[in-house]
């Protein structure tokens, strides 16, 4: 019968091995040596200088804004119940005070909490008055909190107004759209 | 020179007033070592304490710092009271023993691993002369630690067996092995060192490197260079740190021995792995680095010793740590062939080699 044996494995000489093995030690010991010293990638969120901001995209998702005409200084919601109607999550409450050309909201509340930021009450506003900015530092200690009322919305609403601007240029009362060149488009 | 002279005028005040009181002076002897080992018991506790939580500290920092990242940072400035709030939160949580467990063993083994790491200072020489167990530091003091560090070994088979599970029953008996086995190179390498000082005193030891400059510590000795490096590679093992963690073995076996443990008993036994790195550190400072002795030579004689003693001692807790972060994880089976057959050997040739140079007259 054919003698099984195994393959001799190939054993590095032990000399050799404790110098390489010492060798890739000291080589592991430097490496994190120098990145002690080397400067740290943590982003000490949220003491944050003014610089390193972090700046949404255009068009981010936040939190909700309710839009004041410059002209008038009111709100350009007339309280027409669109924006509640089409939210799936019915998380739109408002209750509207006069008529006609003097209608507007009275009381306007957007619960974040159930909110799901599908747009689609932006899109459904027939005057562009409501909207979402790049606000996304919404963490509350409460979920009660997170029900936005009227003031909150005006008020980052102002705030956030050159930001819309630059946003929403050239769409309403901006005129057609304008390419980067300048030029209207046709 | 100053603690020094200070600890032995306290020590022969205490011992005059016994005899002035009308004690025989073998008792007053006896009294005042007593008062001093209750004192020193005290003082060494609270040096485990701050020991342990500073270095927790440091050790997370360290770890930061290694992974290009910054560390605890919130808790206090720049993260400086984290342990603290740590340590207050394990000792409000709730005390769990498993069901089924060993109800006594599983409170006993955090217990006398915290003791056992506690009795091994009583032999640290802090200065010339300032010991705390002077009596057994001066017969016995290097004998007295291997003692103590094999008593480890069973405090953590207690905890690991006591605790009804299997992860910490193999990760206790995981230690126990890795402790055992590397007793033995420790041991040769210790024996190095006692043969060229000609005494077991650790204060003696250190004695014995006095000479005139830093060239007299033994680590500049070509003979305690192999001694210092299987010194160096057990302590590793003993503590049961990276690259020999099998015990705790966070990726393997959870938390090993400590698995079942929570609130005060974890504690213990995690502020006793961390003084144990302080203390071995110490250990090695004091039989290869000199101890306490200023790397200025005797014209030093403003900085106390024991600051030398620490600040050497926390170079090399640093480098334990550095350690810790860089090398991956020992198998148990390479974790005992190489103390079997590689540090053992390499230990007596140690001996063979230091006792050469000792009869050469080194």
């Amino acid at each position: 019968m054919p003698k099984h044996t195994l393959p001799q494995s190939k054993r590095t000489p032990l000399a050799a091995d404790i110098i390489g093995g010492a060798a890739s030690v000291l080589k592991g010991l430097w490496v994190t040596l120098i990145t002690f010293f080397r400067p740290k990638v943590t982003e000490r969120y949220p003491f944050r200088d003014a610089e390193r901001n972090y700046k949404p995209r255009p068009g981010y998702r936040g939190d909700f804004a309710l839009i004041t005409d410059r002209e008038t200084g009111n709100l350009r919601c007339t309280a027409c119940m669109s924006c509640a109607k089409v939210c799936p999550d019915k998380c739109i409450h408002i209750v509207a005070e006069g008529k006609g050309k003097e209608r507007k909201p009275a009381e306007f509340y957007i619960d974040v909490g159930l909110c799901m930021f599908c747009w689609l009450c932006v899109e459904a506003c027939p005057f562009d008055a409501l909207t979402m900015t790049p606000d996304y530092e919404q963490a509350v200690d409460d979920p009660r909190k997170l029900v936005r009322d009227i003031e909150v919305l005006r008020t980052r609403g102002l705030e956030y107004e050159d930001v819309l601007r630059v946003q929403t240029a050239g769409v309403a009362e901006d005129g057609p759209a304008q390419t980067d060149a300048g030029e209207p488009t046709q | 020179m100053l603690l020094r002279d200070t600890f032995n005028a306290i020590r022969q005040w205490t011992e005059g007033l016994f005899t002035g009181w009308g004690m025989p002076d073998d008792w007053a002897f006896l009294t005042t070592e007593i008062l001093v080992w209750i004192v020193g018991v005290v003082c060494a506790i609270a040096v485990m304490m701050v020991a342990a939580l500073v270095l927790v500290y440091l050790e997370r920092k360290v770890a930061g710092y290694i992974q290009s990242r910054l560390g605890p940072m919130r808790v206090g400035p720049i993260g400086l009271f984290q342990t603290a709030m740590d340590a207050v939160k394990l000792l409000v949580k709730e005390d769990i023993v498993p069901q089924g467990a060993d109800k006594v063993l599983h409170t006993v083994g955090p217990a006398l691993f915290f003791t056992v790491s506690l009795m091994a200072w009583l032999v640290v020489p802090w200065d010339d002369g300032v010991v705390i167990g002077r009596v057994v530091d001066q017969n016995i003091g290097v004998l007295y630690l291997m003692g103590v560090s094999g008593m480890t070994v069973i405090a953590i088979l207690m905890g690991g067996w006591g605790s009804n599970n299997k992860w910490s029953l193999i990760g206790a008996v995981r230690a126990g092995a890795q402790m055992l086995s590397y007793e033995i190179p420790m041991l040769l390498a210790l024996l190095c060192v006692v043969l060229a000082a000609e005494s077991l005193s650790l204060g003696d030891i250190v004695g014995a490197q006095r000479g005139g400059s830093l060239l007299s510590w033994n680590i500049f000795k070509p003979w305690m260079w192999l001694p210092a490096l299987l010194f160096i590679i057990a302590m590793f093992a003993e503590i049961a740190r990276q690259p020999f963690d099998l015990p705790e073995a966070e990726s393997e076996l959870v938390g090993g021995y400590h698995t079942e443990y929570s609130g005060m008993k974890f504690a213990l036994f995690f502020l006793a792995e961390y003084a144990n790195i302080l203390l071995i550190s110490i250990v090695v400072t004091v039989m290869f680095l000199g101890g306490w002795l200023s790397p200025l030579g005797p014209i030093d004689s403003v900085i106390p010793g024991v600051l030398w003693l620490f600040a050497k001692a926390g170079l090399l807790v640093f480098f334990v740590l550095w350690v810790r972060w860089t090398l991956p994880r020992m198998r148990p089976d390479q974790m005992m062939s190489l103390s079997w057959k590689l540090l053992v050997p390499a230990g007596f040739l140690a001996l063979a080699i230091t006792t050469v140079a000792v009869m050469l007259g080194a």
